[in-house]
């Protein structure tokens, strides 16, 4: 399963894929695909690359959630939580992992009894017009999943429960 | 010359102005708030003394203790900047009473030019243009025929009162009798006083200005004209020189009465005339701003000159720096005004910290700014940041030279108004010069970015994918055949 990288532009949901990296690099943007080659970096936040047979200068910047990209004359704000910090931010206690915010469910990926690895995408939640993927915070074996597609949450609802590979 | 400045402002102005008193060889004193202590015009001065107050604004409002730090540090002169205590006749009066020179006019000017009916009344007494009106003293059927005689449209104001209240526009002459009574009310409910007054209302008007330089005895030269007409909510954000479509003796007419009421207050150091010119031709004495203008780069381009060291100069000696004959206006200067705000949302003030900060870099294009990278704009202060100003052989190679500078500004961190400058200065109305204050609100649809297409929202996240270090690791640790080596370069 490719990891998913999940933003939110203009109050609306883009999930960012990597299906390719050679010869060119494949993105699935949305279920649109994006081809991207000769990624260069010029400094430390700007970098040039072709984008769809396109040559651009991109400038970024990165501030908590916030991502600034611009670029053709123009800045885009995005919001992005990184899955790690998505799953530190749900509030894992033990072995409970816990919304650390209201939401939906919009997908689950993990059965009881699954054995899952640190990092895997075991739900993906959407809660301030933003989608949130929720990564296992270390290897072991789905317990119990406590809620199910298009379902709602409150802050502190128990969402997935692991337990000790055997 | 001056051996010392003290600069009682901050942020651009602040830095502008040192920058020229380094040039003359003269000490500069800058003053802060603890917000600004690391602040670019802090570390610009040679020297730096912190001001303390209530709120940072009050800090740089407090005539006794600056005029405190100007003695203790023996500054020989004190330039105001713009806004805080620039058009403050008590501070003037209190910076000279201390035996130190003050970089602008005489303070009994200041307090003329600052009250908008005694500076009417005073253009008017010199011949100046000034809009015709008729204020209505005890006879209403009298003011009712002196106000028709003015034509329409009329604008009816109440004569206490300011803020809308009591205002309303008066098109044709059956109507007037009504709506004066019912501002007469109006006036009486708000203001405990039902006098009204009767000013001809001029659509669609233009806003111009003049910059002028005085030694204080009548003597005054013009360094041509501005215009500012590009305007939100009485705002300047756009300015311009020369101003476009404007005819040589229309322009000779406004800065010659800009001169004459200069030199009728026997004006001393730079100063600006504004004006409102009808679309018929006529023009009005608006007011007058007694000190150096957000704007004035644009002058100092198409002029060659450096108005702050104008300003020292004439503060230095009394004398004018220049003869009329020796200032030229050649080529098209575009001054557009950098402010953290989020035009999207109504323009509503934007804070943050500039995370990244990369500006154009040529002979033709100026940025004036008080920021540096990693600075944190607060809401402390006004939003204008900085300004891009840019010059070009006429005006579409100015427009063209702004619109690419725009481009390559970048600022992130905190929303700006950058990209709704560029939607300004690419619009067909400003392009084919169908300027006036409305201008904002009439081509508002067109100003604002077009929405994102699906898959240009695809390719905004695309990139801010390739920005993520997950993501290009992800892509680097990509087992063969995958592996990534084809599209990064450079690692």
């Amino acid at each position: 399963m490719a990891r998913s990288f999940n933003f939110s532009l203009d109050e609306k949901p883009i999930n960012v894929s990597l299906i390719k990296c050679n010869p060119v690099l494949e993105v699935l943007a949305n279920e649109l695909t994006v081809n991207v080659s000769s990624v260069d970096q010029v400094s430390s936040n700007c970098f040039t690359l072709i984008i769809d047979d396109k040559k651009k200068t991109v400038w970024w910047a990165r501030d908590d959630d916030a991502i600034y990209v611009r670029f053709d004359g123009r800045t885009h704000t995005l919001s992005y939580r990184d899955a790690i910090s998505a799953s530190q931010q749900a509030g894992v206690s033990d072995n409970v992992i816990k919304a650390d915010m209201p939401g939906i469910v919009v997908k689950t990926n993990c059965n009881e009894g699954d054995s899952v690895k640190l990092g895997d995408v075991l739900i993906v939640i959407e809660s301030m017009k933003m989608q949130i993927s929720i990564v296992s915070p270390r290897d072991g074996v789905i317990k119990e999943v406590n809620i199910a597609a298009n379902a709602t949450f409150e802050k502190n609802a128990e969402l997935i429960s692991l337990e000790e590979k055997e | 010359m001056f051996e010392s400045i003290l600069i009682a402002n901050r942020g651009e102005i602040a830095c502008r102005v040192i920058s020229t008193a380094k040039e003359l060889g003269i000490e500069t004193i800058a003053v802060y708030h603890h917000v600004d202590r690391m602040a670019p015009h802090v570390k610009a001065a040679d020297r730096s003394v912190e001001l303390f107050g209530d709120t940072p604004t009050a800090a740089y409002l407090d005539i006794e203790q600056i005029i405190k730090v100007a003695n203790k540090t023996k500054a020989q002169c004190l330039h105001p900047g713009y806004g805080f205590l620039s058009e403050n006749a008590a501070f003037a009066e209190a910076v000279e009473k201390n035996n130190i020179v003050f970089v602008g006019p005489q303070p009994e000017v200041i307090k003329l030019m600052g009250d908008k009916i005694i500076s009417r009344e005073f253009a008017r007494k010199a011949g100046i243009p000034i809009a015709p009106s008729v204020t209505q003293t005890d006879d209403l059927s009298n003011f009712l025929k002196e106000a028709e005689k003015i034509g329409f449209p009329l604008l009816i104001k109440a004569s206490a009162g300011g803020g809308g209240k009591g205002m309303s526009i008066v098109r044709e002459a059956t109507t007037l009798e009504e709506q004066a009574k019912i501002a007469m009310s109006e006036a009486e409910r708000y203001f405990a006083d039902s006098r009204i007054y009767a000013e001809l209302y001029v659509e669609n008007p233009r806003h111009i200005e003049v910059q002028i330089l005085g030694d204080g005895q009548g003597n005054i030269v013009h360094a041509y004209e501005r215009e500012c007409s590009i305007q939100r909510r009485f705002q300047k954000v756009i300015e311009e020189s020369p101003a476009p479509a404007l005819s040589v003796e229309l322009r000779d007419q406004i800065c010659t009465a800009a001169v004459d009421l200069a030199s009728k207050a026997k004006y001393l150091n730079a100063g600006t005339v504004e004006f409102i010119l009808s679309p018929d031709g006529s023009f009005y004495f608006l007011e007058m701003n007694t000190r150096l203008q957000v704007e004035h780069p644009v002058t100092e381009m198409v002029c060659s000159l450096d108005l702050v060291k104008a300003q020292l100069h004439i503060a230095a000696s009394k004398t004018l720096p220049y003869k009329q004959s020796e200032i030229k206006q050649s080529g098209h200067a575009i001054e557009c005004r950098i402010c953290c705000e989020e035009p999207h949302n109504d323009f509503r003030p934007a804070t943050g910290d500039i995370k990244i900060l990369s500006v154009p870099v040529a002979n033709d294009i100026r940025f004036d700014s008080g920021i540096v990278q990693g600075q944190t704009i607060s809401a402390a202060f006004d939003s204008m940041i900085g300004k891009l100003i840019c010059f070009g052989e006429d005006r579409d190679a100015a427009i063209k030279n702004a619109i690419g500078a725009l481009n390559d500004l970048v600022i992130l961190g905190v929303s700006s108004n950058i990209d709704y400058l560029g939607q300004i200065l690419k619009a067909t109305d400003f392009k084919e010069m169908i300027i006036d204050t409305g201008f904002l609100e009439k081509n508002k649809a067109t100003l604002l970015l077009e929405p994102l297409s699906e898959k240009d929202s695809s390719t905004v996240a695309t990139i801010a994918a390739l920005s993520l270090r997950d993501f290009k690791a992800l892509a680097l640790e990509t087992p063969e055949p995958y592996a990534s080596i084809g599209a990064w370069r450079n690692l």
